[in-house]
């Protein structure tokens, strides 16, 4: 197979291992520009669908603007905001966020709309305010739900953030526009295959902050 | 105390919910509001800690308007306890019922400890503190939300229909339960429900709630029961209220006999005395009941258990009620009720005339109750009127009332019901008529054939009303126990 000789020629090439375009410091730029966008997409996502959720309002608004974001081309936003703002992480990060924001949003906002009503209400009539009735009963139970929107958002993001090559930044999307340039196919297989890699790790990582986050009593019941 | 003061709930859209509804709540007693739905009982449920705000009127508690204080600190000096039990699922059991002591600041410790008091205080197994509500059956959960809203030990206890969702069988355990610990705690509960069997038994007052939210009556159960204010009352109450009402009589007064009563190692010249009786019950040597036997068909010696007729469902004296005691004698084929301890030892037997005749003093008694409350005779055999006119009516649903109605007999009244079975049992010939539709045994039960006037009357509810029926005439059974009434006073 070819495909596993290019990527056992990739990984077993000592080069590949160390320097600035070596695998550790391509993969940990990666890394960061991936957490970097969660991290806003979460910022604006997360509060936004927990309040929308919580008061059970503003869904169609919210649905508009999650079909707006994944209507967006990736690729064409990074390269109007190039044009736009210029070289730097600015440019990458925003369509990056743009697509992370819709699954965030809407899943959260879905999760914390339909906890079931009982408990909310039993809550409020023991006199919890409403903060800790979003923190403290909608929240657990709905967090399986809005870990899986991240998760989508997070795998979507580790994907597209080879797109951060093409304006000349780093990360796994080096070896592949770098080997199509150079017609190094052992590169852009090599680069494929991690970037599959990390997407998969990041399912790992979701599956083990669930089983860390999530109480026995919402994991087994739902 | 809290008081409903003209209180009103009208919705953005028009709907009024509750109308002009003011109430007074007594202190450490069960009301119950009952009702058809939409008649606004939730709503007035919820107003009580602000779920719902009133549009007009006000609520009281112990004389202070419950906005003059902030609405989580009302909330939490009231339990509250919804259908579904509303557990939050991702909190153990402890953890659940910990929730206000947690609210109101008290350490972890403290909180836990209070939780597991809780627990043994509502029935639960210790072994349960560490589960998650999806490990625990509906009864269960309904219990663990009990405690939850009894855990910061919090004056008033708001229930809006705890125990509907729930099978009967536990149910009834959960009432029973409920009783129990109000018995123990004293709280000042607001019950909702839509049941009219459990706001009867649960309630120290009854608030009976019309379609459109206004109130129908407030009233204890037995007055509910016996002086239903209008016809909407009535027929929210159901057929057979007046059966129901025997639940309020105790059976401690019953004259039980003991004579035809025999073990089954009784000698000849024993069963011999007694073969006068039309029917003996036979008892085990230790003196449990095991059924009823003609006496000829006693041979001393050599009593053929399985030849027995089953003896129906024994009561307890003193604590089963009238109730109880009539549906064992119309159970039992023989028309008899047998009574018996605590430990299931048969204390003696009575037969549907006796209780009959008990059922007219307690009623009287009752009357008479009411008239010296009411510091007015006239108005107290008034009212007696009323109670016994509709219980009159309400034996329609009787072979009694059948056959006053037909001025036939009772069989062709059951029949045009269309509702009748009859069933020729133990060639004797003791026919028994079972309603078809599956109402209530003691309602469907027609007497054997040798005793089919007396007791198809007994069978029904009030021996009043039997004699009304004999005389061919259901208003006339009102007019008997008027008179009979008036006698006793």
């Amino acid at each position: 197979m070819n495909v596993l000789n290019f990527a056992h020629a990739f990984f077993s090439d000592s080069a590949h291992w160390h320097g600035y375009d070596g695998i550790p410091t391509r993969l940990a730029e990666h890394v960061r520009y991936s957490l970097e966008a969660l991290l806003f997409a979460a910022l604006i996502g997360l509060p936004v669908g927990l309040v929308t959720g919580h008061y059970g309002r503003g869904g169609n608004a919210l649905a508009l603007i999650a079909t707006a974001g994944r209507a967006l081309p990736s690729f064409g936003l990074l390269v109007l905001m190039f044009i736009w703002i210029g070289f730097g992480l600015l440019p990458v990060m925003i369509p990056l966020v743009v697509l992370a924001v819709p699954p965030i949003l809407v899943t959260t906002y879905e999760a914390v709309r339909s906890v079931d009503p009982s408990p909310v209400d039993a809550a409020r009539g023991m006199g919890m305010p409403e903060a800790r009735v979003l923190f403290q009963v909608e929240l657990p139970v709905a967090l399986p739900l809005i870990l899986s929107g991240l998760r989508t958002a997070a795998i979507q993001i580790v994907s597209t953030a080879t797109i951060a090559a093409y304006v000349s930044l780093g990360g796994l999307g080096r070896y592949i526009i770098d080997g199509l340039y150079q017609r190094n196919y052992e590169k852009v297989v090599g680069g494929a295959t991690l970037v599959a890699g990390l997407a998969l790790t990041t399912l790992v990582v979701f599956w083990a902050a669930s089983r860390i986050t999530v109480s026995p009593g919402v994991r087994r019941s739902s | 105390m809290i008081r409903i003061e003209s209180v009103t709930k009208r919705y953005p859209d028009g709907t009024v919910a509750v109308d002009r509804l003011s109430l007074e709540i007594p202190d450490r007693a069960i009301t119950v509001l009952v009702g058809p739905s939409g008649c606004g009982k939730t709503t007035t449920l919820r107003m009580i800690n602000r779920m719902v705000e009133p549009t007009e009127g006000s609520i009281l508690l112990d004389g202070t308007d419950i906005r003059q204080q902030p609405v989580n600190t009302l909330r939490r000096s009231m339990g509250y306890v919804i259908q579904n039990a509303g557990l939050f699922q991702h909190r153990t059991i402890l953890d659940n019922i910990a929730t206000v002591p947690r609210l109101l600041g008290w350490s972890k410790q403290k909180s836990r400890a209070k939780a597991a008091e809780l627990m043994e205080r509502v029935g639960l197994d210790a072994a349960l503190a560490k589960r998650y509500p999806y490990q625990l059956s509906g009864g269960q959960q309904q219990r663990v939300g009990v405690a939850r809203a009894l855990a910061a030990d919090p004056p008033v206890l708001l229930m809006d229909e705890p125990f509907s969702a729930v099978d009967p069988v536990v149910r009834k355990g959960l009432q029973d339960e409920l009783l129990r610990i109000q018995d123990e705690l004293g709280k000042t509960i607001v019950f909702v429900t839509h049941d009219i069997d459990e706001a009867i038994k649960l309630g120290t007052m009854v608030a009976v709630l019309r379609t459109g939210g206004r109130l129908a009556q407030f009233a204890p159960p037995a007055e509910l029961l016996s002086a239903p204010a209008d016809s909407f009352v009535e027929d929210f109450l159901g057929a057979d209220r007046g059966i129901r009402r025997l639940s309020f009589f105790p059976s401690a007064g019953l004259e039980l006999q003991t004579a035809p009563i025999v073990a089954i190692d009784a000698d000849a010249g024993l069963l011999a005395s007694r073969a006068d009786a039309p029917y003996l019950l036979v008892t085990d040597p230790d003196g449990r009941p095991l059924g009823w036997s003609e006496p000829d068909r006693l041979t001393a010696g050599a009593v053929d258990r399985a030849q027995l007729l089953d003896h129906g469902r024994p009561f307890v004296p003193g604590k089963d009620s009238l109730r109880t005691a009539l549906d064992g004698a119309v159970l039992s084929p023989t028309g008899w009720a047998v009574a018996m301890d605590d430990e299931g030892h048969a204390v003696g037997v009575v037969s549907q005339q006796t209780i009959a005749e008990a059922i007219r003093a307690a009623h009287s008694r009752a009357a008479r109750g009411r008239a010296e409350d009411a510091g007015d005779a006239e108005r107290g055999q008034a009212a007696d009127g009323t109670d016994a006119e509709p219980a009159g009516a309400e034996g329609g649903t009787e072979a009694a009332q059948g056959r006053a109605e037909d001025g036939g007999d009772a069989a062709q009244g059951r029949a045009d019901g269309g509702a009748a079975q009859g069933r020729a049992e133990d060639g004797g010939g003791a026919a028994q008529g079972r309603a078809e539709d599956g109402a209530e045994a003691e309602r469907g039960q027609v007497a054997d054939g040798a005793d089919a006037e007396p007791g198809g009357a007994e069978g029904g509810t009030e021996a009043a009303q039997g004699r009304g029926a004999d005389g061919g005439d259901a208003a006339q059974g009102g007019s008997v126990d008027g008179v009979d009434l008036k006698a006793a006073q």
